[in-house]
């Protein structure tokens, strides 16, 4: 089933915990708010992605764009490095869970639970660290060729 | 662009300027700003300035740089950074003022005045700083399935990972931080199933790793050395993985005082 009460659940708490994540990176309290939507949203595709497709790299890298998608547009209206909407964004999708019952299972000596949750933590890991460098990358690109289309411009 | 031969009296604005410069990129690497971001700002500040050539190499804990004006002078500085934390409100200012100082360049002096003036404003107070910890940890704790009850303790814990970060010695790294928080947690959890308040000390152990666990600094080392930036990408995710390690450290260490696995 898509929706449950768990998801719902779920929704509100990433947008709580993306809003105290901010405030313990010390951010300014204009973007409390739109950082706390960029963290629900996050999660609300992290969780259809991983629904629709069951696979844990394709929802991190997937939500992860969207964040840097957000993190550029309400960086350019709100005149903050992208960093601010990034870091807090992505929190509710960091791999915690799986890094603890890896550990847990490797306490327990199931090496195999172990090797299978420390795998999870890294797809999801190098998952959201690819969505972030492509949208940079895509958006860098683009920066770049509109100066110089106005630099000629102005010649 | 033609260089003259070097003069003693002219190196004191070469020095003066790389100085201002070095001390906003410091700032922003202190504060949790990406490597690229602090050479880029510090290159554009001393072209703003008029700088024939600027030379900038930063790792995590070093910044050093050269710069060379037209006129001849001639410095280069560098900078050893002890303590780094994420403070997003400085960074962002500081990513303002460096605009603002490319696009007017003001007089050093007045430069200098503005960084100062910056450096005096006050972060959250600490009663804020604790609520958002425990409120991480316990909206975590019933994000990952967690009930009320685990959501209380969590939050007991935030507020404890939060008293430790603040109120411990300034000379204890930020390792043997990680380590006694995660013991902390670990012990505090698996004492609170002992006392009969709930039966399963996972969704609170979940959330106190979160907010401890380095996945938005393994995050940003990817992205820097996917970025090109292989040095300072490296030695961020060796600390990400050490960091990591901590967690599981004062897991175990707290598991063996409970007695097995909690």
């Amino acid at each position: 089933m898509f929706f449950t009460w768990d998801l719902l659940v779920q929704l509100v708490t990433s947008f709580i915990t993306s809003i105290a994540f901010a405030i313990m990176f010390r951010t300014n309290r204009r973007h409390l708010v739109s950082i706390g939507i960029c963290g629900t949203l996050t999660f609300a595709v992290y969780y259809t992605v991983l629904f629709f497709s069951s696979s844990l790299f394709a929802a991190g890298f997937i939500s992860s764009m969207v964040t840097a998608l957000y993190a550029e547009l309400f960086a350019r209206l709100k005149r903050a490095p992208t960093i601010v909407f990034v870091l807090t964004g992505i929190v509710p999708t960091v791999p915690g869970g799986s890094l603890y019952r890896g550990m847990r299972d490797l306490l327990l000596k199931n090496v195999n639970g172990a090797i299978d949750n420390f795998t999870a933590t890294l797809e999801v890991g190098s998952g959201i660290a690819g969505g972030i460098v492509t949208v940079s990358i895509i958006f860098s690109i683009i920066v770049d060729r509109l100066k110089t289309k106005n630099q000629s411009i102005s010649k | 662009m033609e260089i003259k031969p070097r003069t003693a009296d002219t190196d004191i604005y070469a020095e003066y300027l790389l100085c201002l410069a070095l001390d906003v990129g410091e700032g922003m690497l202190k504060n949790g700003g990406e490597i690229s971001r602090v050479e880029d700002t510090i290159e554009r500040i001393c072209k703003a300035y008029g700088a024939a050539h600027i030379e900038v190499f930063s790792i995590i804990s070093f910044i050093s740089a050269a710069v060379r004006m037209p006129d001849g002078s001639y410095s280069s500085q560098l900078r050893r950074i002890k303590s780094t934390g994420t403070n997003l409100n400085t960074l962002e200012r500081l990513n303002a003022l460096s605009r603002e100082i490319c696009k007017t360049t003001p007089s050093l002096e007045e430069f200098d005045r503005k960084i100062h003036e910056m450096k005096k404003t006050p972060p959250y107070p600490i009663y804020v700083r604790i609520a958002a910890s425990s409120a991480a940890v316990g909206g975590f704790a019933l994000f990952f399935g967690g009930n009320v009850f685990d959501a209380i303790i969590a939050m007991l814990i935030g507020a404890i990972i939060c008293f430790v970060d603040i109120y411990s010695p300034s000379k204890l790294n930020s390792m043997a931080k990680t380590v006694i928080s995660s013991f902390l947690a670990t012990v505090i959890a698996g004492l609170s199933v002992r006392i009969g308040i709930n039966s399963n000390p996972d969704f609170i152990i979940i959330g106190s790793i979160m907010i401890l666990v380095p996945g938005l600094a393994f995050g940003t080392a990817l992205r820097d050395l996917l970025c090109g930036d292989l040095l300072a990408g490296s030695l961020k995710t060796l600390q990400a993985c050490l960091g990591a390690l901590m967690i599981a450290f004062g897991y175990m260490l707290g598991s063996a005082v409970l007695g097995g696995a909690v």
